[in-house]
């Protein structure tokens, strides 16, 4: 098992203010991992750190050996937590421009799982629900064969039932040998589907740990352990 | 990549000069009409009004093309680098630098589909008052050809004697003015992209903050500008003695030294803001 991620001494400001301070983090291929912490702790910040969409004041990043830029993009598919489509491409054209940029992009497999939500392909993305328009977002960052999905938030503002289908598709499309580092306050939806979590507070890591451990150990869901943690 | 980042820049602004440029087609239409009717109705207050309304349409028209231009450029940009759609492109497995010599590249070329586009409306214009005005007659064409081919004559001559020109002067200063349009259509791109790539990296209000830069680029640009050509201008004064009239044809001089500063000057303008721009986009990315 290789380690795909690397983050050493990473530490970011925000007018003087540090919104992370030496996070040091390392993932294994193979792996799902569950960045979890409340609101405003850095989770968005380290993932647009990972994404080179933020520079770090200080520490290094490394994905697959690269730092930031053209090469770990290639290898990094990453969800926002925001909608960032042109609106009035239709979602074939979107299809074609994600295989345009990104060699693993699956586009028979995009265009199955559009089939399968019943999703027309020919429809303008500005005629779709907010819904609609998550679950192409979510389709086009799966049906990528990369190394290292990073999704931001990705069950956030979304309805019990549409959350089960995201993390089925999470679930069933990311590449035994690739990992994926999820983000989300909403832990008791996810949790069943992670191997290992980050805690994050206040901009420190302030636990990592493998989620069977906690059970065996500490005799509690990582959904217990996590309101103890963060308790106010 | 730069190809893929090209065409798909190509498209995505295609998507807006497209519905702008069948209302520049349908104002033309309605230019020709409205000249006709003009012509066609005897009134002399009706006519008024028509004549005002159609060169209010005429001028419209040319300001739409070139203002309409500069804004979906500007826009495009906006949207795609730094706004919620920055979270695609720049997550895209590109350099900066191929984000920027696409971005660059496709707005040269639509500033100059924009240019062609004005030039043809002129035309249209004026192709259309001499016809309806019966300015174009049978014996117009043949005029015409008759203008052409003596004008086709002198050009021959004009370029005879260019190429007679022991010192090339004309022809430099054809190859310096076409250098000098390039370069400052580029610079003038990359300037309204470094006031974006600052703006963006301001917290909050960025779209008023990429403006306020931009005035300040126009007026700091504008004042160097000024200033180096004044300087220019007083070096040749005090070099240009009786020697250099005698020796040396003084309006070569003086246009070649002119079009060199300014060719100098929008090239310090477009690499600056071309490398500032990088760093920025690059180093100080600030998407919200």
């Amino acid at each position: 098992m290789s380690e795909i991620l690397t983050i050493n001494g990473l530490r970011k400001t925000f007018e003087g203010k540090p919104a992370l301070d030496d996070v040091n983090v390392h993932l294994q291929s193979g792996k799902i991992y569950g960045l979890l912490g409340p609101n405003g702790s850095g989770k968005t910040t380290l993932i647009k750190l990972i994404n080179g969409l933020l520079v770090p004041d200080r520490g290094e990043i490394y994905v697959e050996g690269h730092k930031p830029g053209p090469e770990s993009k290639s290898v990094v598919s990453y969800l926002p937590d925001k909608l960032y489509f042109n609106t009035w491409m239709k979602v074939s054209d979107l299809l074609h421009y994600y295989a345009d940029f990104y060699t693993d992009f699956d586009i028979q497999r995009a265009k199955d799982m559009l089939k399968r939500l019943q999703i027309d392909e020919h429809k303008k993305m500005k005629n779709l629900s907010k819904g609609t328009k998550e679950k192409v977002q979510l389709i086009l960052v799966m049906s990528r064969r990369a190394k290292l999905y990073v999704l931001d938030e990705p069950i956030g503002g979304v309805d019990p039932a549409a959350r089960d289908y995201i993390l089925e598709t999470i679930i069933t499309n990311y590449d035994p040998e690739a990992s994926v580092l999820m983000s989300t306050h909403l832990i008791s939806d996810i949790e069943n589907v992670l191997d290992e979590v980050i805690f994050i507070r206040d901009g420190q890591i302030v636990m990592a740990a493998v989620v069977d451990d906690i059970r065996e150990r500490e005799g509690k869901s990582v959904d217990e352990l996590f309101r103890e943690v963060f308790r106010c | 990549m730069l190809g893929k980042l090209l065409k798909h820049e190509m498209k995505a602004l295609a998507h807006w000069f497209v519905p702008l440029y069948i209302g520049v087609g349908i104002a033309m239409v309605l230019f020709g009409i409205g000249w006709t009717i003009n012509l066609a109705w005897d009134n002399e207050i009706f006519s008024t009004i028509i004549t005002m309304s159609l060169l209010f349409l005429f001028m419209a028209t040319l300001a739409v093309i070139s203002l309409g231009t500069f804004a979906i450029i500007i826009i495009q940009f906006y949207k795609t680098m730094v706004s919620d759609e920055g979270y695609l492109t720049h997550t895209l497995p590109v350099t900066v630098d191929q984000l920027l010599i696409s971005k660059g590249l496709a707005g040269f070329i639509w500033n100059v589909l924009a240019i062609i586009a004005m030039a043809l409306v002129i035309l249209f214009a004026i192709f259309l008052t001499l016809v309806t005005t019966g300015a174009i007659d049978s014996n117009f064409w043949m005029e015409f050809v008759e203008m052409w081919n003596s004008l086709r004559a002198e050009i021959k001559e004009g370029i005879r004697l260019a190429l007679g020109d022991i010192t090339g002067s004309l022809i430099l200063l054809g190859v310096e003015f076409i250098v000098l349009l390039i370069i400052s259509g580029f610079s003038k791109l990359y300037l309204v992209y470094l006031s974006m790539a600052l703006g963006q990296s301001v917290k909050g209000h960025k779209f008023l903050w990429s403006t306020i830069f931009y005035i300040c680029i126009l007026i700091g640009t504008g004042m160097i500008s000024q200033i180096v050509t004044t300087v220019v201008m007083l070096g040749y004064g005090i070099s240009t003695n009786d020697a250099v009239f005698e020796s040396l044809n003084y309006f070569n001089f003086y246009t070649h030294g002119m079009m060199l500063t300014s060719i100098l000057l929008s090239a310090a303008y477009l690499f600056g803001s071309y490398f500032l721009s990088r760093y920025l986009l690059k180093n100080r990315l600030n998407l919200d």
